[in-house]
């Protein structure tokens, strides 16, 4: 009796929200980091939209990356969740979790639905269902410092193209110069990426048991923990990841940089020195010639009040027409069909940022979201970050971190 | 500054040699000391004021040349840097005076007046500090949305209001008051809003300058609070904007220490100015 | 006249216990009250009785996390020893003392975002501590003091010690100046030395400041967190992972707000427990005060 009591008090603390009926409907409308650079841009859709549509209004709120789980969660608490928020795959996949947005399978007619390359659409999709509307795609490409590379003695115009040839350089620029060639995205759990890069699963088929400790993974781990032991990345790097090597690259002390192409916009104009030598060149490739394709979504909360306008503002944001533009002001790659055939993604340029748009737009094909989507997610990456910073550290040979790690993910994965 | 007891001339002229090495001794100890913790300070203001280059590199550079405002400037552009510093304002301005005013009414009773359950009170009130306040952040914010306080300036302050410290604070300045003055005081016939009022509020106001610098540097610096119940960016605070800058210019040090050097100087001025109140008012507030 | 005065008293503490009630008590106890249950902010919480604390005791990450945190803990002695032998030494009347007590205080009121982001550069492997050491020939090669699991907790240490001297050297100032100065001038009369003085009347007669602040500061050492979110994210292999952040993690980023909870009650309980070992150490010498 008791306990049903403390139960019913606390459903009724946290689900509230009294829903005050608006004379006008007006959805909130969350993104991540656009401000300052795109204010220009997003104020424009949502005029038009606005325009269009009179008896919406949209409230925009730019919320830095650092803090978007936190505030999402806070708001949701609080029953002032916002109608349409930006998240990335991994966001997504862990709001749909716990079962707090919207079904976009169910709620997007099959014709819009087919806007979207399919591949992109699906990678949201956890038990069958997508939970959100695709954006902007990000595909990484190579930004790397031409002077360090003519003082190691390489050919500025031959960059490396494979992960083999990256390693190999990088191991050159630091022997020859003392500056550092690359870090590495081998933070957190980006290992989990590079695996996939190399041809290397995570999961079985039934996705019942965690197949990463297998020698091929071992031995790539292995190479990594070796370097690192030779002093070849810096040690921040898996404490920072790409902040990190994006400070150094900008400090003029990294030589190659993996690194989403927007990018360059900002070192274009606050290291116009680093700027000035820098190239850009294809993201190296794995064994298995798969490139990660880091995916922006749409999503929608189930806590949102205005569903129906809300799913229809994020289709109007994420049409082909919107997205081309968004792509006329920043190296990203629309999600739709339609939008990435246009001839701008293979109009050849002369400055780093134009053949960053054509390189990165020739990779499209090869590409595909390399998000793990698992139960637990949270357990299971926190322990695998474990057994990779273990063997970097010296805690765990790469062999028995993997072996470790494969262990407890299937303990909870069955 | 105590004097030194005259003594025979001899032993004297030995002592001040004695004297005046043990003082240089001093003084290298505390420099060194001083090196250590105000040294970052110049530092973060040298890269700064730098044209070029990042904190890194060997060896750091201390005397920027050319010395160079831009980044201030490119700071100023890409962010309402001058928004943020009037919100900080008057975050912090509201929150002072509030704790202030609350501390100090409730400070009083808990020092000079015997009522039923005082001690229990008080006991409470410092107890509270060893309280989880982990869920805090998501059971506050469902109050504040439930006062519909979400995204106003009253929420970021609110929580802070009642401060135990400033509580406890201002008890201790209030229980070394003599009895005699409110003896007087009673005997003129004043009330005891007049008496709190009038008398005691004046005679803990070292007190209660010593709490304000505390509390300044507690809601200026506050980030973490702010950033949840804070929706729309032009209400931010200096300190939340700062980690939007960090993130968003990782590539440019010299940005992000600018947004540091913008944050930062203004509670080292008040503190700089204030720093005598506040070492007296410690002193008469305190364990006594 | 007792019944308007007692009136009177509850009306000044009105506001204070108003803004506790509301903003402290209320989320403590639902807080602890939400230990028991499954709750993930989303769907309605789901009753589950002590599970939580089952789980915990199981529960790798938190016991790394509890270790860290004790070890953490070290911090507070260090802290108090080195706050009390400053306060004694800026107590001289050297000329222009006022500038070196600032120049102690200045990273107390510093932000900790500001004070994260410069020590963050200074650890780097090419940052200043690297080159100075180095300079100095106290080193060989540039040490990783963020990024090596064994040192890491340290060097985050050394920046709370950094941050907090300053702090507790003007508690002790202050308790400092309350002593009497008949004390130590009897003391001197009697023939005690410097040495004797020091430790036979100054220091006994600061144990109630001892007491506060080194009770303040276990306080806040265990719930350390911004230190480790602006420098180290927890890491390296949660060596600087504690018990708060392992709170903020389960609560804002696994959405297990129950189990997060259930984190909190333990802290608390470390916290409670500690605060009255602290007392019962000092205690003997009276306390007179409270």
């Amino acid at each position: 009796m008791r306990r049903s009591l403390i139960a019913a008090a606390i459903a009724l603390l946290v689900g509230a929200g009294a829903a005050a009926a608006a004379p006008q409907t007006s959805i909130e409308f969350w993104t991540i980091s656009l401000q300052p650079f795109f204010t220009a841009y997003v104020q424009r859709l949502i005029d038009t939209y606005e325009r269009a549509h009179p008896g919406v209004r949209v409230r925009w709120i730019d919320v830095q990356p650092q803090a978007i789980d936190q505030k999402l969660l806070a708001a949701i608490a609080g029953g002032v969740a916002p109608d349409v928020v930006n998240l990335n795959t991994e966001g997504t996949i862990r709001m749909a979790e716990v079962h707090a947005l919207v079904d976009m399978d169910a709620a997007v007619p099959a014709a819009a639905r087919g806007r979207y390359f399919p591949n992109i659409w699906a990678s949201t999709r956890l038990d069958g269902r997508a939970y959100g509307i695709p954006w902007y795609v990000v595909p990484d490409v190579l930004a790397y410092n031409r002077a360090l590379f003519r003082r190691a003695g390489l050919d500025p115009a031959r960059p490396p193209a494979t992960e083999d040839a990256f390693v190999r350089a990088a191991v050159a620029i630091k022997q020859r110069t003392g500056a550092y060639g690359f870090m590495p995205n081998v933070d957190n759990i980006r290992m989990l990426k590079r695996f996939q890069e190399d041809g290397l699963p995570i999961l079985s088929a039934d996705r019942k048991r965690a197949v990463f400790d297998s020698p091929a993974h071992v031995a790539l781990l292995a190479r990594y923990v070796a370097l690192y032991k030779e002093g070849m990345f810096p040690d921040d790097t898996l404490r920072r990841g790409y902040l990190g090597a994006t400070e150094r690259y900008a400090a003029g002390q990294l030589a190659m940089l993996v690194t989403g192409p927007q990018f360059l916009l900002r070192v274009r104009s606050d290291s116009p020195g680093v700027y000035q030598d820098t190239l850009v060149a294809p993201a190296p490739l794995g064994r298995a010639h798969v490139l990660d394709l880091p995916t922006m979504d749409l999503a929608v909360p189930l806590a949102s009040r205005h569903r129906r306008e809300a799913v229809e503002f994020a289709l109007f944001v994420t049409n082909d027409e919107n997205q081309l533009a968004f792509s006329h002001l920043v190296v990203i790659f629309p999600s739709t069909r339609k939008a990435a055939a246009d001839p701008y993604f293979t109009r050849a340029g002369t400055n780093p940022e134009d053949r960053a748009r054509v390189i990165a737009a020739r990779e499209l094909g090869i590409a595909r979201d390399l998000s793990v989507v698992v139960p637990h997610s949270d357990e299971l990456f926190r322990i695998f970050r474990e057994a990779v910073e273990s063997a970097f550290y010296g805690r765990m040979t790469p062999q028995r971190a993997l072996a470790w790690a494969a262990g407890e993910w299937n303990t909870r994965l069955r | 500054m105590a004097g030194y007891p005259a003594r025979a001339p001899a032993r004297a002229a030995r002592r001040r040699t004695a004297h005046a090495a043990a003082t240089a001794a001093h003084y290298a100890g505390l420099g060194a000391l001083a090196i250590v913790t105000a040294f970052p300070f110049l530092w973060l203001l040298a890269t700064s004021l730098r044209a070029t280059g990042s904190v890194f590199g060997f060896p750091p550079v201390l005397i920027p040349r050319p010395a160079t405002l831009a980044n201030f400037a490119g700071v100023w552009q890409t962010m309402p840097i001058g928004r943020f510093a009037l919100n900080t304002v008057y975050i912090t301005g509201m929150g002072i005076a509030l704790t202030l005013l609350t501390s100090a009414l409730a400070g009083y009773p808990l020092a000079r007046m015997r009522f039923p359950g005082r001690d229990v009170i008080f006991y409470a009130i410092v107890g509270s500090l060893m309280l989880p306040q982990h869920v805090g952040l998501i059971l506050n914010f469902v109050t504040m949305m439930r006062l519909h306080l979400v995204d106003t300036y009253a929420a970021v302050y609110l929580p802070g209001v009642a401060s135990v410290f400033g509580i406890f604070l201002l008890r201790q300045a209030y229980l070394v008051i003599p009895q005699e003055i409110e003896d007087a005081a009673h005997i003129d016939g004043a009330g005891e809003l007049r008496l709190w009022a009038q008398v005691m509020l004046p005679l803990v106001a070292p007190a209660l300058a010593t709490l304000a610098i505390v509390e300044f540097t507690a809601y200026w610096n506050s980030f973490l609070w702010p950033l949840i119940v804070l929706k729309s960016p032009d209400r931010y605070p200096l300190a939340v904007g700062l980690l939007y800058l960090s993130g968003l210019f990782a590539h440019n040090t010299r940005y992000i220490a600018a947004g540091a050097v913008l944050m930062t100087l203004p509670v080292i001025v008040v503190f700089v100015a204030l720093q005598r109140y506040f070492l007296r008012g410690i002193t008469l507030g305190a364990v006594k | 006249m007792a019944a308007r005065r007692a009136l009177a008293a509850y009306l000044f503490l009105l506001p204070a216990l108003a803004l506790l009630g509301v903003f402290t008590f209320y989320p403590v106890v639902f807080g602890t009250a939400l230990s028991l249950f499954d709750y993930d902010v989303i769907s309605p919480p789901r009753f589950v009785g002590a599970a939580h604390f089952r789980e915990l005791w199981t529960d790798r990450y938190f016991w790394i996390a509890l270790r860290n945190s004790l070890v953490y803990l070290a911090v507070v002695p260090a802290l108090q020893l080195g706050a009390i032998v400053l306060a004694l030494w800026v107590r001289r009347p050297l000329r222009g003392i006022g500038w070196f007590r600032a120049a102690y205080y200045l990273p107390v009121v510093t932000s900790m975002v500001v004070a994260g982001l410069l020590w963050r550069w200074l650890y780097d492997e090419s940052g200043l501590v690297n080159y100075v050491l180095l300079r100095l020939r106290m080193i060989h090669a540039p040490v990783h003091w963020l990024s090596d699991p064994s040192l890491a907790l340290y060097a985050v240490m050394a920046v709370t010690l950094w941050k907090g001297l300053g702090y507790y050297m003007v508690i002790y100032l202050a308790g400092l100046e309350a002593i009497p100065p008949v004390y130590e001038e009897a003391a001197a009369l009697d023939g005690a030395g410097a040495a004797a003085r020091l430790f036979r009347v100054t220091i006994p007669l600061l144990r109630p400041s001892i007491l506060l602040a080194s009770t303040l500061s276990a306080i806040a050492a265990l719930r350390v967190f911004e230190e480790m979110y602006v420098m180290t994210g927890g890491g390296p292999v949660y060596s600087t992972y504690t018990l708060f952040y392992y709170m903020f993690d389960q609560a804002f980023n696994a959405l297990h707000l129950g189990y997060a909870a259930a984190v909190g009650v333990v802290l608390a309980a470390v916290t409670i427990g500690l605060s009255v070992v602290n007392f019962r150490l000092l205690r003997q010498g009276g306390l007179s005060y409270y």
